[in-house]
């Protein structure tokens, strides 16, 4: 272990404050309660909501891995310090293992593919690919290159604490380039499987991309919220300061952005070709009450978060960094409900109280899982061998 | 320095050279605290944070880029609703004339455009003063060096704290490699520091309005030496002007044009249909001509097989089927008044179709009508 660097303060393991321990614990329990009163009223209801809580679950965990493979693919020097945060947030992907159960579950009530009508010559076509067997060997093998991309990047990253010399970095330097392009090809494909399959007449073939996207803008905006808390509550050395953080809300700010381009290319095209194949699915976003719901999604996932990064100085004001970024959380939640809801439900209003428990559920994963990762190791890779020369970085 | 360098240049500042960029930086720090506050710095690349030791300000060039990219995002979405729906309103497969959607990306391109020249021009022009015909660095004897390995701090010599006698000790320190007084020529009217200063513009303007009216000129009065025969100067008939050049002749008074005898039942189509008689003969040419007019003038509405189901979007009236009772029974006569005046939503094709094709198509109709409601007879 290279000391010196930094302080013992800064080499221990992360200890959970007690005050976020009840938190994870109140939101958990709110969760179970209001999903409780609600479980009985509608099942197919419960079961949109657990895929869209299991996507967003998996979104911000291969989000965070993504950030972590591209700081190694790239070699990135200012984001080492972010590393471990990005690294324990990545524990979601495997946490949301679990969370995939519902859909497992009730895989027939969710997709109309599972009992195409009769003479439905378009699903007959695509029954090679959509049928239930291939769909769990699918499955399977997403979450087997997840898990395996986790255990060699963040269990090897947290190994190398106790060592010295650059050979982990040496091998996660060789492996992200090619785990980056699994994951590419990993997600797109997961993004037609459980979410575009579930209109299974209708596709595009962006959508893939589109959730990629939504992915890292995700798992940046993650890492953002933690690292700004983190850093506030003084859990980070005073080495780290607003050039570090500069980059994580331009690199926010830069995905954000890319996520609106993506999300308008696909409206675009569609918009304008106007088949009827095609815009059955913009139709169902558009009505029952869900037009204002994409309004509201353009303002919340665009206009405010990029009106609100758009200066110099508000990427290096970590209170203003605090809110944009839980803000983002917010719109992309927002984002996987809209991109899920309204192919399971065509009719009812967008929003009850049957929903409520999605916050309280997701903040009571990601704590649980933040302390499950973040106890295990020092909040900053002690041993990289990149960590002095980023500690100094300056813009 | 001899006395006629003296009175030809002027000190204007005084460089500090350094062989590393920590080193600059701490020289910034100290002239800074030694109470010079007009520095620059040089480097053959951007040093970042420098900016923030020499107490530049946050620059302001990002809201001439905000302002330009605004402009420039108005300036698209105008001329678009102008053009697209209120100058030349074009219906594009069905969608809105003021399609927002479909004008995001020409907006989107212009203000990238827009933002990015501006930036770069105002850059340029207006925070670094450039183009120069020349800078007081450029004279220095370092200047080789501070564009491959070097980095200079430069004091300006308008600085309040500015000693031209005492600026190279103030200047000195351990880290320093040189020091040296920048000099330049004193302004004349024939030397000029920037390129875009006014005698510089009123040149330009005095050549553009000197040689633009010469051109003139000489055309008007030297005469016109054409590169080819221009259309313009070619014979030709005037096309609707009237009299002998006239493209426009009308026919002479009692006579037809060949092919165009004129309807007798124009607004009486059951007289037509009664009177009117196909006499062409049905041959397979005839019906081959009947079916390309067909194809041609009636299936985009009627359909291939005249049951009304057309190729035309749903946007357009529904045309209805040829093989209802009644057009089946109606004489080759009535359809050829329908052809000839029109009907409803159809138009005329009395000048598009000849009487001769039209005549024709009537045939292939018949053809068509058949092969749906063929006759006892015509079954093997």
């Amino acid at each position: 272990m290279t000391s010196g660097i930094l302080s013992r303060t800064y080499t221990k393991p992360f200890s959970m404050p007690r005050r976020l321990e009840f938190l994870g614990i109140g939101a958990g329990a709110a969760a179970v309660l209001l999903l409780a009163t609600g479980i009985w009223a509608d099942w197919t209801r419960v079961l949109g909501n657990s895929l869209v809580l299991f996507i967003f679950i998996l979104t911000l965990g291969l989000g965070s891995l993504f950030l972590v493979t591209l700081e190694y693919t790239v070699n990135a020097t200012w984001s080492v310090p972010f590393r471990r945060i990005s690294e324990n947030l990545a524990a979601l992907v495997p946490a949301s293992l679990i969370l995939a159960l519902p859909m497992l579950l009730g895989v027939e009530r969710l997709f109309e593919w599972m009992h195409p009508s009769p003479g439905d010559a378009v699903l007959a076509g695509k029954s090679g690919y959509l049928n239930l067997p291939f769909f769990m060997i699918r499955f399977a093998l997403f979450f087997t290159a997840w898990i395996v991309g986790y255990r060699i990047l963040v269990v090897g990253s947290r190994r190398q604490d106790q060592t010295t010399g650059s050979g982990f970095s040496l091998t996660a330097s060789r492996f992200s380039p090619v785990f980056m392009i699994l994951l590419v090809i990993t997600i797109t494909f997961a993004a037609f499987d459980w979410i575009m399959s579930l209109v299974p007449h209708w596709y595009s073939s962006i959508f893939g991309i589109y959730l990629l996207v939504s992915c890292m803008v995700a798992g940046v905006a993650l890492t953002t919220f933690v690292a700004v808390l983190l850093k506030l509550k003084r859990y980070l050395p005073s080495e780290i300061d607003s050039d570090h953080f500069y980059n994580l809300g331009a690199l926010l700010f830069a995905l954000n952005t890319a996520w609106a381009y993506i999300a308008f290319a696909q409206f675009l095209l569609i918009w304008y070709a106007n088949l009827p194949g095609e815009t059955i699915w913009y139709a169902a976003r558009a009505h029952n009450g869900w037009g204002i719901v994409s309004w509201l999604l353009i303002l919340a996932h665009f206009s405010v978060p990029f009106v609100a990064l758009l200066n110099r100085s508000a990427k290096t004001d970590l209170k203003r960094l605090r809110w944009v970024s839980l803000w983002v959380l917010g719109a992309h939640g927002l984002d996987m409900y809209w991109l899920i809801t309204p192919s399971i439900r065509t009719s009812g209003s967008p929003f009850t109280w049957q929903e409520l428990w999605l916050p309280f559920a997701a903040a009571a994963v990601v704590l649980v899982t933040w302390r499950w990762a973040a106890t295990r190791a020092a909040l900053i890779p002690v041993s990289d061998p990149k960590l002095e020369s980023s500690l100094h970085f300056h813009l | 320095m001899s006395e006629g360098e003296q009175e030809r240049f002027e000190i204007v500042g005084a460089i500090a050279v350094y062989g590393a960029p920590d080193e600059l930086a701490e020289g910034v720090v100290k002239a800074r605290e030694a109470g010079f506050t007009r520095l620059d710095a040089v480097s053959p690349y951007p040093l970042h944070g420098i900016d923030r030791l020499l107490g530049k300000g946050p620059s302001r060039l990002g809201y001439i880029a905000a302002a330009a990219g605004l402009t420039a995002t108005i300036l698209a979405k105008t001329a678009q609703w102008w053009v697209s729906a209120v100058d030349y309103p074009l219906n594009i497969g069905g969608n809105p004339l003021f399609a927002l959607p479909a004008f995001v990306p020409v907006t989107f391109e212009l203000m990238v455009l827009f933002a990015s020249l501006t930036t770069v021009i105002a850059m340029l022009a207006v925070f670094n003063g450039l183009p120069r015909y020349r800078s007081a660095l450029l004279r220095s004897t370092f200047i080789r060096q501070l564009t491959c390995n070097r980095y200079a701090l430069v004091v300006d010599a308008g600085d309040k704290r500015f000693r031209a006698d005492t600026i190279l000790e103030d200047l000195s320190g351990p880290d320093v490699e040189a020091v040296e007084l920048l000099r330049r020529e004193k302004p004349s009217l024939y030397y000029r520091e920037r390129i875009l200063s006014v005698p510089f513009l009123v040149l330009i303007l005095a050549v553009a309005i000197f040689s633009s009216t010469a051109t003139r000129l000489a055309f008007r009065y030297g005469g016109e030496l054409p590169l080819y025969n221009f259309m313009k100067h070619q014979t030709r008939l005037a096309a609707q002007a009237p009299g002998q050049s006239s493209a426009l002749i009308r026919p002479v008074e009692g006579t037809v044009a060949r092919g165009f005898l004129p309807y007798a039942y124009k607004g009486r189509p059951d007289e037509a249909g009664t009177n009117l008689v196909n006499t062409l003969p049905i041959t397979a040419a005839n019906l081959a001509r009947g079916r390309g007019r067909y194809t041609v003038f009636c299936q985009p509405c009627h359909g291939r097989l005249a049951d009304g189901r057309g190729t035309l979007t749903a946007a357009f009236p529904k045309a209805p089927t040829l093989h209802s009772k009644k057009v089946r029974e109606w004489s080759d006569g009535r359809i050829f008044a329908v052809l000839t005046e029109g009907q409803n939503l159809m138009p005329n094709w009395e000048a598009q179709v000849s009487r001769d094709d039209r005549w024709l198509t009537i045939h292939y109709l018949r053809v068509l009508q058949r092969s749906q409601h063929a006759p006892e007879q015509d079954l093997p």
